[in-house]
């Protein structure tokens, strides 16, 4: 396993309280597997990826069972070793390429620094020759004068493949995309979102890809979480959580995006109710409740994820699921 | 093989509805000075006809820089075109949106943008900011603004508990709720909406659409629907119309476009739509051209698929088209 996480609670200080943000989530992620996160804003994704690269602001504390990568535990880690960690075995993309680029640097010097990060002993020439090698696998032109110039020449597509090629140079293990073509155009998205595929298939590396579109996430995802206010409430192999889910909130995703219902031009769509409640908030018995069509009285206890007994490799948190046939 | 036509093609002919905006020959250059000596224009559109008619939306779709939100901005008037000009049915006739008076031009077109965290003052309250369209244009008796803010809020679903926040206290759907019943406050005709959904999350992107849709059939809104997501435009709209570096490379009734798209760069946009069903190559490459024919609606299109010279910065200009699934895209967009 690239990665196992057994328990993962994160507490963040909101106005002085130590308020749960993300409850007892636990994955793991295979060598060469792409696992999907999908679930609204403020549900705990990038929380919970902020926790496995050790990026998570002052003060907060993250507890888990287990949190390993590549057979290293990350829960006690030095300052030191956690910047040798970060890069080599682990990098992470992020939702705005814009703004995650230096504006005042080149993107060849930019490069440059991820590059001597991974190998120290290169030499100047050493280190161009990779740059363009870099650019090479993630589509740019690899060409010298692309090295000279600033982040905000580039489109957003092509600042988000830099972010790759940077993210690539130390050969990760796992790389983390967080909602890594929300800013993009349609047709760059796709060009984006392939382009992960094939380096995957290339490096054999393993990636989280983290959305809130289940429809992005269904293309390209190995295996499906779902994550609804701190908790994972489905998760299972992308194929039977999108085609018999078993949780009212993946079916409410599934049903949101008008290219999937078959539903005449200007007729209401099927949404969601509401909103997710504010982070932290405590809640009696199932979180998602409020908002569901099919909460029963049962729902004011807190339901486990139990195991499917049709498809042991997939689970579910929610009672009514329990008898649901679809 | 005959193919025949879907269901939602026929459904979707609706009577001709009198013109209320007319946009003709219309055209933008930005004029960007690089250095004391030399400038450099960016024609941002070239050249773009198109109708709105009465109760009708028209989707315009392309990527980054295409020329869309200058579309809506020289629609909206916050910007003065190079060449052509936009009408608007102004008193029974069709008026150049430049000889209207700003009062009652703001009161007939509103717009909602695509950021709702940053069109809005976050100094002011919701019910505020709300009734500030009333307060610009018209002579509201300012006692009444509060109530109205609460009627208005309600029609967008937020409750009474919302009329005293403040902006940065509300999540982005409730926010862009909020844009919704700003725009909504003086009961324009016409409403340009730039992006509406792209800031939200997929789930909140249904509610919002549910509430645009209500708006749509209970005012017969006449409608601009600025979007990259071709999903939403094939549920929201009558007419899409396709830009692609400031040209209009396709135009025509919504179904007949998307089911048998013109252009190769609206093929490709077709062909990547996300959750798309698996019927896409069907769509987009399987049609031949002598059948397209048979497909209702394209002689209603209007098409223009020559190329021209596409812009270039001074940057220099890498071809970024190396796999294979690439769409090359010339230049450097910002």
């Amino acid at each position: 396993m690239t990665l196992e996480v057994l328990n993962l609670t994160v507490q963040l200080p909101i106005d002085r309280v130590l308020t749960t943000v993300v409850r007892d989530v636990t994955f793991n992620v295979a060598p060469g597997e792409i696992l999907g996160i999908v679930g609204e804003s403020g549900c705990g994704k990038s929380i919970t990826n902020l926790a496995i690269m050790g990026l998570l602001p002052p003060g907060a504390i993250a507890t888990a069972d287990r949190l390993e990568l590549c057979g290293h535990d990350l829960r006690q880690l030095s300052a030191q070793s956690w910047r040798r960690i970060r890069g080599n075995k682990l990098a992470m993309i992020f939702q705005n390429p814009m703004s995650a680029l230096n504006p005042s640097f080149t993107i060849g010097n930019q490069l440059a620094e991820s590059i001597r990060k991974a190998d120290t002993t290169f030499g100047r020439k050493q280190v161009e020759q990779r740059s363009l090698e870099l650019l090479d696998q993630v589509g740019l032109a690899s060409h010298r004068a692309f090295l000279r110039t600033y982040p905000h020449q580039l489109s957003g597509g092509m600042a988000q493949r830099v972010m790759i090629a940077m993210a690539l140079a130390c050969r990760p293990s796992l790389l983390i995309a967080d909602e890594p073509t929300t800013a993009l155009d349609v047709t760059t998205q796709a060009q984006i979102l392939n382009l992960l595929l094939r380096l995957r298939d290339q490096f054999g590396m393993a990636v989280i890809l983290v959305s809130h579109d289940i429809g992005l996430i269904e293309e390209h995802a190995d295996r499906i979480l779902v994550m609804y206010s701190g908790e994972i409430v489905e998760s299972g192999p992308t194929a039977v959580v999108t085609a018999s889910s078993r949780h009212p909130y993946t079916q409410g995703l599934l049903s949101c995006s008008p290219a999937r219902q078959d539903l005449p031009p200007k007729t209401p769509l099927a949404a969601i109710p509401g909103v997710v409640p504010p982070i932290g908030q405590s809640m009696q018995g199932c979180r998602f409740a409020p908002r569901c069509s099919r909460a029963f009285e049962r729902c004011l206890t807190h339901p486990d994820l139990v195991v499917r007994h049709d498809y042991p490799g997939a689970a579910f948190r929610c009672f009514a699921g329990e008898t649901y046939v679809a | 093989m005959i193919i025949p036509a879907p269901p939602s093609v026929v459904l979707r002919v609706k009577p001709m509805s009198h013109e209320v905006v007319v946009i003709d020959g219309l055209s933008k250059a930005f004029v960007a000075r690089q250095s004391l000596f030399t400038k450099q224009s960016l024609q941002a559109l070239d050249n773009v006809s198109l109708t709105l008619r009465h109760g009708h939306t028209v989707a315009v779709i392309g990527e980054s820089g295409s020329g869309k939100s200058t579309l809506a901005r020289l629609l909206m008037r916050l910007e003065r075109p190079s060449s052509g000009n936009i009408s608007l049915l102004h008193q029974g006739r069709l008026t150049d949106i430049e000889s209207i008076r700003s009062r009652e031009f703001y009161r007939r077109v509103q717009m909602v943008f695509q950021d709702p965290y940053s069109s809005m003052n976050p100094r002011k309250r919701i019910w505020q900011i709300v009734t500030k369209p009333l307060t610009n244009l018209s002579d509201c008796a300012r006692a009444n603004l509060r109530e109205i803010a609460e009627r208005e809020l309600q029609a967008v679903g937020l409750g009474t508990q919302h009329v005293d926040a403040f902006p940065h206290q509300l999540s982005g759907g409730e926010r862009q709720r909020v844009a919704i019943a700003r725009a909504m406050t003086v009961k324009p005709d016409v409403l340009v909406l730039d992006e509406p959904l792209s800031a939200l999350d997929v789930s909140i992107q249904a509610q919002i659409l549910n509430l645009l849709l209500e708006f749509q059939q209970r005012m017969t809104l006449t409608s601009l629907f600025i979007t990259h997501d071709l999903s939403v435009v094939s549920h929201i709209a009558d007419d899409v119309a396709v830009l692609k570096a400031g040209q209009l490379v396709e135009y025509g009734p919504t179904a007949a476009v998307i089911a048998a798209p013109a252009h190769p760069y609206t093929q490709t946009l077709i062909a990547n739509m996300p959750g798309r069903p698996r019927t896409r190559s069907v769509l987009a490459g399987e049609l031949q051209p002598q059948q397209r024919s048979n497909v209702p609606g394209p002689e209603a299109r209007t098409t223009r698929a020559q190329s021209r010279p596409e812009f270039s910065f001074r940057v220099p200009r890498f071809d970024i088209g190396r796999d294979r699934e690439l769409v090359q895209i010339k230049g450097v967009q910002r």
